[in-house]
């Protein structure tokens, strides 16, 4: 019975003390995904963060949660402030008392607002942001949880969003990279105009950067006073959405519609240009073809008369006299007909033997 | 066990508090099988915590004290009870979807939301996109070292990096022939955001599932569609007069051409033919010239006479016959 009751106090005390350890506050844990901020009686004593785990072996190749090159954790780090890596701590129980925080990145989620550009345009803007906890002593004295922090991200962030907003230009809000304009974009601006008169025309060289570097300059803007006053590292801040106002929004419509209506007169009218330009094409090829064969016929019949004159020539070159005669009489038998009336004088050397028998050489 | 806490010596009948503090003395000298019980009870409550089984398509996180300790494959394993070691279990294999501009609940197309599918494009004009986004959660000690609210994260990541992309196209091309560049850009751009929060999620895809000019301005790209295919149409009604005209005019000039060849050959023909029978007749002629000439000249007179019907021989003594005759007209 003693042996037993021994026994059962042994396991009392091995596994009870653990658990009142635990219980009472004596030991603590430090998650990988939490920084904690140890206080007594409100004064705060040290932090733990977890991404200091450079000198820890891990089977997996897992990269630092953080990236702590930020000077004053580095300070707080040197002053004994900061105790490095996830894992088992102590601390006095009761008196002592952990605050945890959350490690991971943390979402900023914006409403929207409408905000005015430089040219006076008016835009729905939502903005967003990621954010991290990295100095958890500047965070717990300053704001202390996170309802606190999304409250005080929203007025820094929309403070930002609207001062470089009112800095910007329309077109430099919309774009991103691509900034050249052209001249539809112009005619689009007059449509978002609400004060055009006093709006001077956006030229292309005052578009100096576009949506990305606006965002970047957002973030620049507020980053070190977040991380130096509230230990917050703004990790960026992104536009959820951008949209025209329901009441520019009509306006857009309406000029996209005109817009597009242009586009389709231009179509139709392109139709008929094709037609009439291919007719005229028709008619120019039609007479090119026409004259060409009519050209070249007239060259081959010139070649072919030429060749043949000389053919002629050549030969009747040879006795003239004989030609002309023998072209005569092939010209009386040609040209009489039937209906040619011959009145021959008895003088014609034909009827010359009708009067001289005798047969006197006829006279040519 | 009753010689430590109270034997029957303690015992004095009548009292109500002795007895009350004899019976719970008595029960305390059974303390050790109560604290058995309850450190039973304890381990028994405990022991869900202490068993683990990962699916297939899972991975595990493990912490000790809060501290990683390994990365667990699938299957069924023992740890330390909560809150020793802490086990996370990520689904690593599932395809995540996100859809923008509409829910989608199960595969079914829902609600239609309309701000967050109207998106500036680089024309200052809108368009209307809706797109869906998959990814998975590929690393899972980044992803439980690093994500807190994995959902906003991505709805807040997609949108924004959709809508710059969408910022350097024209409506028209973002609706159209752009949207695959989009979608392969945003892709990237979204993955690039995801990289910078080390959240250990791969974007697998970013699929356009709708694009279309906002309500109102529809009818006015319809008609665009329609006039360039009318226009096409024109273009195709033009290329079908063309080839209707053109082949016959180069047949009627391939015509003329041959034309003109055969009438060159036949001249040709006719003046060589007309010279060698010239040349042939002069050879003879030649031999005996006088007699030739009379001869042709009397066949040639002879033939010529012969077709004619009217022929008159005038006796040259007979003196003013010639006004006499009616010449050329009727007897």
């Amino acid at each position: 019975m003693k042996l037993l009751k021994i026994l059962v106090a042994l396991l009392l005390v091995l596994i009870g003390l653990p658990i009142l350890a635990y219980v009472s506050g004596l030991v603590y844990f430090v998650p990988e995904y939490q920084n904690v901020v140890v206080t007594r009686f409100g004064e705060v004593q040290y932090a733990v963060l977890p991404a200091f785990r450079e000198d820890r072996a891990v089977e997996d190749d897992v990269q630092p949660v953080i990236d702590f090159s930020f000077e004053d954790i580095q300070e707080k780090y040197d002053q004994g402030m900061v105790r490095r890596g996830a894992g088992l701590y102590f601390k006095l129980p009761f008196v002592d008392q952990a605050h945890y925080f959350d490690a991971r990145v943390l979402v900023w989620e914006g409403v929207e607002h409408e905000i005015s550009t430089k040219d006076l345009r008016s835009l729905i803007i939502e903005p967003n942001a990621r954010w991290r906890i990295v100095d958890p002593i500047s965070f717990y004295e300053s704001l202390g949880d996170q309802a606190q922090a999304l409250t005080q991200l929203a007025s820094e962030i929309n403070a930002s969003v609207e001062d470089l907003i009112s800095e910007t230009l329309l077109i430099e809000v919309v774009r991103d990279e691509d900034l050249g304009l052209d001249e539809e974009v112009e005619e689009l601006l007059e449509a978002v105009d609400e004060a055009p008169e006093e709006i001077d025309e956006v030229a292309v060289e005052e578009i100096r950067y576009g949506r990305g570097e606006l965002l970047h300059r957002i973030e620049q803007d507020k980053a070190e006073h977040l991380l130096e006053e509230y230990g917050i590292q703004l990790v960026d801040v992104l536009f959820t959405r951008v949209n025209y106002p329901e009441n520019v929004r009509e306006n857009v419509f309406d000029r996209m519609k005109a817009e597009r209506n242009r586009v389709a007169r231009q179509y139709e009218s392109e139709g008929e240009e094709i037609i009439i330009e291919v007719e005229g094409e028709i008619s120019e090829r039609k007479d090119e073809l026409i004259s060409d064969g009519r050209r070249q016929a007239e060259e081959i019949r010139g070649r072919a008369e030429r060749q043949a004159i000389s053919i002629w020539a050549e030969a009747y070159q040879r006795d003239p006299e004989f030609f002309r005669f023998m072209r005569s009489l092939e010209a009386y038998e040609e040209g009489f007909d039937a209906g040619t009336a011959f009145l021959l004088s008895d003088g014609n050397r034909l009827l010359q033997l009708m009067q001289d028998p005798e047969g006197a050489t006829p006279d040519f | 066990m009753s010689d430590d806490f109270g034997g029957p010596g303690f015992e004095e009948p009548g009292s109500d508090l002795a007895d009350l503090f004899a019976e719970v003395g008595e029960w305390f000298s059974y303390w050790p099988v109560v604290v058995l019980a309850a450190l039973l009870t304890l381990a028994l409550l405990l022991l869900p915590t202490m068993i683990y089984q990962i699916d297939r398509d899972e991975r595990g996180v493990l912490l000790r004290f809060g501290q990683f300790s390994r990365q667990i494959s699938p299957g069924l394993g023992w740890k330390l009870p909560y809150p020793l070691e802490r086990l996370h279990v990520i689904n690593t294999q599932r395809m995540n979807r996100h859809s923008f501009g509409h829910r989608t609940e199960d595969g079914v197309p829902g609600d239609v939301l309309e701000a967050e599918r109207l998106l500036l494009s680089g024309d200052l004009g809108v368009a209307r996109i809706e797109w869906d986004v998959l990814y998975r959660r590929t690393d899972p000690v980044l992803y439980v070292f690093n994500v807190q609210d994995e959902e906003l994260l991505i709805r807040q990541a997609s949108q924004s990096a959709l809508r710059q992309v969408v910022g350097d196209y024209d409506v028209v091309d973002a609706i159209t022939a752009a949207r695959r560049e989009i979608a392969r850009k945003t892709r990237s751009k979204l993955q690039d955001l995801l990289d910078n929060y080390n959240s250990g999620i791969t974007v697998s895809e970013v699929n356009i599932q709708q694009s279309e000019p906002p309500g109102p301005v529809v009818s006015a790209f319809h008609r665009v569609n329609s006039a360039r295919q009318i226009r096409e149409e024109k273009r195709h009604q033009a290329e079908e007069k063309w080839e209707e005209a053109i082949p016959p005019a180069r047949g009627r000039r391939q015509q003329m051409i041959a034309e003109a060849r055969g009438d060159s050959i036949a001249r040709i023909n006719l003046a060589s033919g007309q010279a060698t029978r010239f040349e042939e007749m002069l050879e003879e002629y030649q031999l005996a010239p006088e007699v030739t000439r009379e001869r042709m000249y009397l066949e040639t007179m002879e033939a010529v006479i012969k077709e004619s019907d009217d022929v008159r021989v005038i006796d040259s003594q007979i003196p003013g016959l010639l006004p006499h005759l009616n010449l050329g007209g009727e007897d």
